[in-house]
Protein backbone atom coordinates (compact mmCIF):
# COMPACT_ATOMS: atom_id res chain seq x y z
CA UNK A 1 0.00 0.00 0.00
CA UNK A 2 2.96 1.99 0.25
CA UNK A 3 4.20 1.62 -2.95
CA UNK A 4 0.35 2.86 -4.06
CA UNK A 5 0.67 6.04 -2.06
CA UNK A 6 3.93 6.86 -3.42
CA UNK A 7 3.35 5.90 -7.33
CA UNK A 8 0.15 7.92 -6.47
CA UNK A 9 2.04 11.02 -5.15
CA UNK A 10 4.36 10.53 -8.21
CA UNK A 11 1.66 10.77 -10.78
CA UNK A 12 0.01 13.69 -8.92
CA UNK A 13 3.07 15.84 -9.13
CA UNK A 14 3.84 14.63 -12.90
CA UNK A 15 0.54 16.21 -13.78
CA UNK A 16 1.22 19.63 -12.55
CA UNK A 17 -0.56 22.22 -15.33
CA UNK A 18 -0.34 19.53 -17.66
CA UNK A 19 -3.86 18.36 -18.39
CA UNK A 20 -4.43 22.35 -19.50
CA UNK A 21 -6.48 22.93 -22.86
CA UNK A 22 -6.99 19.28 -23.18
CA UNK A 23 -10.95 19.49 -23.48
CA UNK A 24 -11.16 20.03 -26.73
CA UNK A 25 -9.18 16.76 -27.47
CA UNK A 26 -11.78 14.63 -25.25
CA UNK A 27 -13.23 11.59 -26.76
CA UNK A 28 -16.41 13.19 -25.87
CA UNK A 29 -18.67 15.26 -28.27
CA UNK A 30 -17.38 19.00 -28.81
CA UNK A 31 -19.55 21.67 -27.31
CA UNK A 32 -19.07 24.74 -29.08
CA UNK A 33 -17.42 27.63 -27.31
CA UNK A 34 -19.47 30.66 -25.45
CA UNK A 35 -20.04 33.16 -28.64
CA UNK A 36 -20.90 36.93 -28.06
CA UNK A 37 -22.76 36.68 -31.18
CA UNK A 38 -26.60 35.72 -30.97
CA UNK A 39 -28.11 33.07 -33.42
CA UNK A 40 -30.53 35.45 -34.49
CA UNK A 41 -27.47 37.52 -36.07
CA UNK A 42 -26.90 35.39 -38.61
CA UNK A 43 -30.15 35.35 -40.12
CA UNK A 44 -29.49 36.39 -44.02
CA UNK A 45 -25.85 35.05 -43.99
CA UNK A 46 -25.48 32.47 -45.87
CA UNK A 47 -23.29 29.69 -45.30
CA UNK A 48 -21.16 30.75 -48.65
CA UNK A 49 -20.51 34.40 -46.66
CA UNK A 50 -19.55 32.33 -43.54
CA UNK A 51 -16.95 30.31 -45.36
CA UNK A 52 -15.29 33.96 -46.81
CA UNK A 53 -15.33 35.45 -43.86
CA UNK A 54 -13.10 32.49 -42.24
CA UNK A 55 -11.16 32.31 -45.47
CA UNK A 56 -10.50 36.27 -45.08
CA UNK A 57 -9.33 35.88 -41.48
CA UNK A 58 -7.07 32.83 -41.98
CA UNK A 59 -5.13 34.58 -44.43
CA UNK A 60 -5.40 38.21 -44.63
CA UNK A 61 -6.54 39.47 -40.77
CA UNK A 62 -4.10 36.49 -39.61
CA UNK A 63 -1.38 37.41 -41.81
CA UNK A 64 -0.82 40.27 -39.62
CA UNK A 65 -0.11 39.06 -36.33
CA UNK A 66 3.41 38.34 -35.34
CA UNK A 67 5.08 35.06 -36.06
CA UNK A 68 5.06 32.24 -33.92
CA UNK A 69 3.78 29.33 -33.34
CA UNK A 70 0.64 31.03 -31.48
CA UNK A 71 -0.33 32.69 -34.89
CA UNK A 72 0.65 29.64 -37.44
CA UNK A 73 -1.88 27.24 -35.41
CA UNK A 74 -4.21 29.97 -35.77
CA UNK A 75 -3.74 30.43 -39.31
CA UNK A 76 -3.48 26.73 -39.42
CA UNK A 77 -6.92 26.32 -37.31
CA UNK A 78 -8.63 29.00 -39.48
CA UNK A 79 -7.75 27.49 -42.97
CA UNK A 80 -8.96 24.56 -42.13
CA UNK A 81 -11.85 24.89 -40.69
CA UNK A 82 -14.28 25.15 -44.34
CA UNK A 83 -12.69 22.12 -45.07
CA UNK A 84 -14.53 20.00 -42.25
CA UNK A 85 -17.31 22.11 -42.01
CA UNK A 86 -17.63 21.53 -45.73
CA UNK A 87 -18.05 17.22 -45.88
CA UNK A 88 -19.54 17.67 -42.82
CA UNK A 89 -17.77 16.98 -40.06
CA UNK A 90 -18.99 19.30 -37.81
CA UNK A 91 -17.37 17.88 -34.50
CA UNK A 92 -13.86 18.49 -35.81
CA UNK A 93 -14.76 21.72 -37.03
CA UNK A 94 -15.88 22.29 -33.51
CA UNK A 95 -12.46 21.59 -32.51
CA UNK A 96 -10.92 23.48 -34.60
CA UNK A 97 -12.92 26.21 -33.54
CA UNK A 98 -11.73 25.54 -29.90
CA UNK A 99 -8.07 25.45 -30.93
CA UNK A 100 -8.50 28.77 -32.65
CA UNK A 101 -9.81 30.73 -29.87
CA UNK A 102 -7.05 29.08 -27.06
CA UNK A 103 -4.40 30.01 -29.89
CA UNK A 104 -5.98 33.78 -30.01
CA UNK A 105 -5.98 34.10 -26.68
CA UNK A 106 -2.07 32.88 -25.97
CA UNK A 107 -0.93 35.74 -28.71
CA UNK A 108 0.35 38.64 -26.74
CA UNK A 109 -1.80 41.11 -25.68
CA UNK A 110 -0.60 43.91 -27.96
CA UNK A 111 -2.00 47.45 -29.10
CA UNK A 112 -1.10 47.49 -33.07
CA UNK A 113 -2.74 44.31 -33.57
CA UNK A 114 -5.45 44.97 -30.84
CA UNK A 115 -8.69 45.89 -34.42
CA UNK A 116 -7.00 42.52 -36.33
CA UNK A 117 -7.54 40.14 -33.25
CA UNK A 118 -10.51 41.25 -32.71
CA UNK A 119 -11.76 40.96 -36.21
CA UNK A 120 -10.25 37.13 -35.36
CA UNK A 121 -12.81 36.66 -32.17
CA UNK A 122 -16.11 38.11 -34.67
CA UNK A 123 -15.05 35.13 -36.80
CA UNK A 124 -14.48 32.57 -34.77
CA UNK A 125 -17.19 33.78 -32.62
CA UNK A 126 -19.72 33.64 -36.18
CA UNK A 127 -18.22 30.34 -36.46
CA UNK A 128 -18.95 28.97 -33.45
CA UNK A 129 -22.68 29.65 -33.40
CA UNK A 130 -23.01 28.56 -36.61
CA UNK A 131 -21.56 25.41 -35.41
CA UNK A 132 -23.88 25.19 -32.48
CA UNK A 133 -27.11 26.23 -34.88
CA UNK A 134 -26.11 23.36 -37.18
CA UNK A 135 -25.87 21.11 -33.65
CA UNK A 136 -28.93 21.92 -32.88
CA UNK A 137 -30.71 21.24 -35.89
CA UNK A 138 -29.30 18.18 -36.28
CA UNK A 139 -29.77 16.64 -32.60
CA UNK B 1 11.63 21.97 5.18
CA UNK B 2 11.94 23.36 1.72
CA UNK B 3 15.04 21.49 0.97
CA UNK B 4 12.83 18.06 2.33
CA UNK B 5 10.21 19.41 -0.18
CA UNK B 6 12.40 19.71 -2.94
CA UNK B 7 14.22 16.15 -2.55
CA UNK B 8 10.43 14.72 -3.11
CA UNK B 9 9.35 16.64 -6.03
CA UNK B 10 9.62 16.29 -9.51
CA UNK B 11 12.61 13.37 -10.60
CA UNK B 12 13.47 12.41 -7.38
CA UNK B 13 10.07 11.17 -6.50
CA UNK B 14 9.58 9.46 -9.52
CA UNK B 15 12.52 7.61 -9.44
CA UNK B 16 11.67 6.52 -6.07
CA UNK B 17 8.42 5.78 -7.17
CA UNK B 18 10.34 3.73 -9.80
CA UNK B 19 12.21 1.61 -7.90
CA UNK B 20 9.42 1.08 -5.40
CA UNK B 21 7.55 -0.91 -8.52
CA UNK B 22 10.74 -2.59 -9.41
CA UNK B 23 11.52 -3.60 -5.49
CA UNK B 24 7.56 -4.96 -5.95
CA UNK B 25 7.34 -6.90 -9.27
CA UNK B 26 10.88 -8.52 -8.33
CA UNK B 27 10.05 -9.05 -4.78
CA UNK B 28 7.87 -12.46 -4.03
CA UNK B 29 7.42 -15.80 -5.92
CA UNK B 30 3.40 -15.48 -6.20
CA UNK B 31 0.95 -18.14 -6.93
CA UNK B 32 -1.04 -16.83 -10.41
CA UNK B 33 -3.01 -13.66 -9.07
CA UNK B 34 -2.45 -11.46 -11.21
CA UNK B 35 -5.84 -10.76 -12.46
CA UNK B 36 -7.11 -9.90 -9.34
CA UNK B 37 -5.53 -6.91 -10.26
CA UNK B 38 -7.56 -6.30 -13.28
CA UNK B 39 -10.80 -7.27 -11.28
CA UNK B 40 -10.70 -10.46 -12.73
CA UNK B 41 -11.49 -14.21 -10.62
CA UNK B 42 -9.29 -16.36 -12.42
CA UNK B 43 -6.65 -18.98 -11.79
CA UNK B 44 -3.56 -19.99 -13.03
CA UNK B 45 -4.09 -20.61 -16.92
CA UNK B 46 -7.42 -19.79 -17.00
CA UNK B 47 -9.00 -17.21 -19.61
CA UNK B 48 -11.76 -15.64 -19.44
CA UNK B 49 -14.50 -13.69 -21.92
CA UNK B 50 -16.39 -10.43 -20.78
CA UNK B 51 -19.12 -8.86 -22.17
CA UNK B 52 -19.53 -4.99 -20.75
CA UNK B 53 -21.89 -2.32 -21.33
CA UNK B 54 -21.18 1.42 -20.19
CA UNK B 55 -23.44 3.13 -17.48
CA UNK B 56 -21.40 6.63 -17.88
CA UNK B 57 -24.23 8.91 -17.39
CA UNK B 58 -27.69 9.30 -18.99
CA UNK B 59 -26.12 10.88 -21.65
CA UNK B 60 -24.35 8.18 -23.33
CA UNK B 61 -24.59 4.34 -23.92
CA UNK B 62 -22.27 1.81 -24.72
CA UNK B 63 -21.02 -1.53 -25.00
CA UNK B 64 -17.97 -4.14 -25.50
CA UNK B 65 -16.31 -7.04 -24.97
CA UNK B 66 -12.69 -8.09 -23.49
CA UNK B 67 -10.63 -11.52 -23.42
CA UNK B 68 -8.61 -12.13 -19.96
CA UNK B 69 -5.40 -14.58 -19.66
CA UNK B 70 -4.13 -15.52 -16.54
CA UNK B 71 -0.83 -17.32 -17.65
CA UNK B 72 1.13 -19.52 -15.10
CA UNK B 73 3.60 -16.97 -14.21
CA UNK B 74 2.32 -14.10 -11.93
CA UNK B 75 1.44 -12.01 -14.97
CA UNK B 76 -1.99 -11.23 -16.63
CA UNK B 77 -3.10 -10.40 -20.05
CA UNK B 78 -6.12 -8.22 -21.28
CA UNK B 79 -7.37 -7.19 -24.65
CA UNK B 80 -10.61 -5.60 -25.35
CA UNK B 81 -13.20 -3.32 -27.60
CA UNK B 82 -15.47 -1.18 -26.63
CA UNK B 83 -17.92 1.57 -28.45
CA UNK B 84 -19.52 4.44 -26.92
CA UNK B 85 -22.60 6.69 -28.52
CA UNK B 86 -23.22 9.72 -27.29
CA UNK B 87 -26.98 11.48 -27.14
CA UNK B 88 -26.98 13.85 -30.03
CA UNK B 89 -24.12 13.44 -31.84
CA UNK B 90 -23.71 10.90 -34.65
CA UNK B 91 -19.99 10.43 -33.54
CA UNK B 92 -19.01 6.94 -31.67
CA UNK B 93 -16.14 6.31 -29.23
CA UNK B 94 -14.27 3.16 -30.69
CA UNK B 95 -12.12 1.94 -28.25
CA UNK B 96 -9.19 -0.65 -28.50
CA UNK B 97 -7.48 -1.58 -25.16
CA UNK B 98 -4.81 -3.98 -23.73
CA UNK B 99 -3.33 -4.31 -20.63
CA UNK B 100 -0.43 -6.16 -18.76
CA UNK B 101 -0.27 -7.30 -15.09
CA UNK B 102 2.60 -8.24 -12.73
CA UNK B 103 2.23 -9.81 -9.70
CA UNK B 104 4.45 -8.92 -7.60
CA UNK B 105 3.64 -9.71 -3.89
CA UNK B 106 1.11 -11.62 -2.67
CA UNK B 107 -0.79 -12.33 0.49
CA UNK B 108 -2.43 -15.15 1.06
CA UNK B 109 -2.92 -15.28 5.14
CA UNK B 110 -4.75 -12.15 5.78
CA UNK B 111 -7.73 -14.10 7.45
CA UNK B 112 -9.43 -15.69 4.53
CA UNK B 113 -8.72 -12.73 2.31
CA UNK B 114 -6.11 -13.88 -1.11
CA UNK B 115 -4.56 -10.09 -1.73
CA UNK B 116 -2.35 -9.92 -4.80
CA UNK B 117 -0.04 -6.08 -5.77
CA UNK B 118 0.89 -6.23 -9.30
CA UNK B 119 2.93 -3.52 -11.64
CA UNK B 120 0.28 -2.62 -14.33
CA UNK B 121 0.36 -0.94 -17.65
CA UNK B 122 -1.57 -0.94 -20.88
CA UNK B 123 -2.15 0.80 -24.21
CA UNK B 124 -5.61 2.13 -25.38
CA UNK B 125 -6.69 3.80 -29.04
CA UNK B 126 -9.86 5.83 -29.09
CA UNK B 127 -11.04 7.15 -32.02
CA UNK B 128 -14.01 9.59 -32.30
CA UNK B 129 -14.42 10.73 -35.71
CA UNK B 130 -11.25 12.57 -36.96
CA UNK B 131 -10.09 12.82 -33.28
CA UNK B 132 -7.20 9.56 -32.35
CA UNK B 133 -6.14 9.43 -28.40
CA UNK B 134 -3.59 7.19 -27.85
CA UNK B 135 -2.75 6.44 -24.58
CA UNK B 136 -0.57 4.71 -21.77
CA UNK B 137 -1.67 4.05 -18.35
CA UNK B 138 1.17 2.68 -15.66
CA UNK B 139 0.61 2.49 -12.31
CA UNK B 140 0.17 -0.53 -9.14
CA UNK B 141 -3.06 -2.23 -9.07
CA UNK B 142 -4.18 -3.84 -5.57
CA UNK B 143 -6.78 -6.71 -6.01
CA UNK B 144 -8.31 -8.92 -2.92
CA UNK B 145 -10.46 -11.63 -3.23
CA UNK B 146 -12.86 -12.62 -0.13
CA UNK B 147 -14.27 -16.34 -0.32
CA UNK B 148 -17.85 -15.77 0.65
CA UNK B 149 -18.84 -19.58 0.50
CA UNK B 150 -17.93 -22.74 -1.71
CA UNK B 151 -16.62 -21.68 -4.98
CA UNK B 152 -17.94 -18.04 -4.94
CA UNK B 153 -15.83 -14.79 -3.76
CA UNK B 154 -16.16 -11.26 -4.05
CA UNK B 155 -12.98 -9.45 -5.90
CA UNK B 156 -12.45 -6.08 -5.23
CA UNK B 157 -9.65 -4.09 -7.16
CA UNK B 158 -8.17 -0.71 -7.41
CA UNK B 159 -5.41 0.83 -9.52
CA UNK B 160 -4.23 4.24 -9.08
CA UNK B 161 -2.32 5.48 -12.25
CA UNK B 162 -0.55 7.98 -14.44
CA UNK B 163 -2.17 7.92 -18.38
CA UNK B 164 0.48 9.16 -21.15
CA UNK B 165 -1.85 10.36 -23.35
CA UNK B 166 -1.11 11.74 -27.43
CA UNK B 167 -4.34 13.44 -28.97
CA UNK B 168 -4.54 14.27 -32.55
CA UNK B 169 -7.27 15.49 -34.88
CA UNK B 170 -6.97 17.45 -38.09
CA UNK B 171 -3.12 17.74 -38.01
CA UNK B 172 -3.00 19.34 -34.59
CA UNK B 173 -1.62 17.65 -31.77
CA UNK B 174 -1.10 17.68 -27.92
CA UNK B 175 0.66 15.58 -25.54
CA UNK B 176 -0.48 14.94 -22.18
CA UNK B 177 -0.63 13.61 -18.29
CA UNK B 178 -2.45 13.17 -15.83
CA UNK B 179 -3.40 11.24 -12.50
CA UNK B 180 -5.78 8.54 -13.07
CA UNK B 181 -7.53 5.69 -11.28
CA UNK B 182 -9.82 2.81 -12.15
CA UNK B 183 -11.18 -0.23 -9.48
CA UNK B 184 -14.34 -2.17 -9.15
CA UNK B 185 -16.11 -4.79 -7.36
CA UNK B 186 -16.60 -8.08 -9.00
CA UNK B 187 -19.27 -11.39 -7.26
CA UNK B 188 -17.47 -14.55 -8.94
CA UNK B 189 -19.47 -17.92 -8.55
CA UNK B 190 -18.17 -20.64 -10.03
CA UNK B 191 -17.52 -20.27 -13.30
CA UNK B 192 -19.23 -17.26 -13.48
CA UNK B 193 -18.67 -13.50 -12.81
CA UNK B 194 -20.57 -9.94 -12.45
CA UNK B 195 -19.36 -6.63 -11.20
CA UNK B 196 -18.94 -3.43 -11.74
CA UNK B 197 -15.93 -0.76 -12.49
CA UNK B 198 -15.11 2.69 -12.70
CA UNK B 199 -12.24 4.41 -14.20
CA UNK B 200 -12.05 8.11 -13.72
CA UNK B 201 -9.54 10.51 -15.14
CA UNK B 202 -8.97 13.28 -12.28
CA UNK B 203 -7.58 16.06 -14.92
CA UNK B 204 -11.18 15.82 -16.33
CA UNK B 205 -13.58 14.09 -14.21
CA UNK B 206 -16.20 14.38 -17.66
CA UNK B 207 -14.27 11.69 -18.96
CA UNK B 208 -15.23 8.95 -16.19
CA UNK B 209 -16.89 5.61 -17.58
CA UNK B 210 -18.36 2.85 -14.98
CA UNK B 211 -19.51 -0.76 -16.83
CA UNK B 212 -21.50 -3.33 -15.52
CA UNK B 213 -19.86 -6.46 -16.72
CA UNK B 214 -20.60 -10.33 -16.56
CA UNK B 215 -18.05 -13.03 -17.50
CA UNK B 216 -17.49 -16.56 -17.87
CA UNK B 217 -14.05 -17.99 -17.25
CA UNK B 218 -12.63 -20.76 -19.29
CA UNK B 219 -10.08 -23.86 -18.42
CA UNK B 220 -8.26 -23.66 -15.01
CA UNK B 221 -9.10 -22.91 -11.76
CA UNK B 222 -11.04 -19.46 -9.75
CA UNK B 223 -8.62 -17.50 -8.86
CA UNK B 224 -5.57 -19.01 -6.75
CA UNK B 225 -5.73 -22.77 -6.22
CA UNK B 226 -5.73 -22.65 -2.48
CA UNK B 227 -8.65 -20.17 -3.01
CA UNK B 228 -10.42 -23.04 -4.90
CA UNK B 229 -10.67 -26.07 -4.36
CA UNK B 230 -12.99 -27.07 -7.48
CA UNK B 231 -11.99 -26.86 -11.07
CA UNK B 232 -15.11 -27.21 -12.80
CA UNK B 233 -17.98 -24.65 -13.51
Amino acid sequence: MLIITVVAAAGLSACDGSGAGVDDFSARPCVTPASTIAPAALEGLTSDGIRTAVLDAAGRIAASMPDGADADELRRALATMNDYVAVGSTDTACRLVHIAAQALARLPDDDATLPDRAALSLVIDLVSTALALSFRSSG
Amino acid sequence: MSAFRRSLSGGALRRTALRGMVLVVLGAPAPAGAQLCQGVPLGSGAAAVTAFLGVADAASSGAGGAVSYQLGAPLALSAGYHRTRYDGSDAAVSSLRGGVSVQGASFDDVGAVHVAICAAAGAARDRVGDLTILSVPVGVAAGLALPLAPRTHAVLHVEPRVVFTRREVAGFSRSTRFMGVRGGATLAWRGLFAGVAHERERARSADSSTILLVGVRIGGPNIAPTMDTGSGP
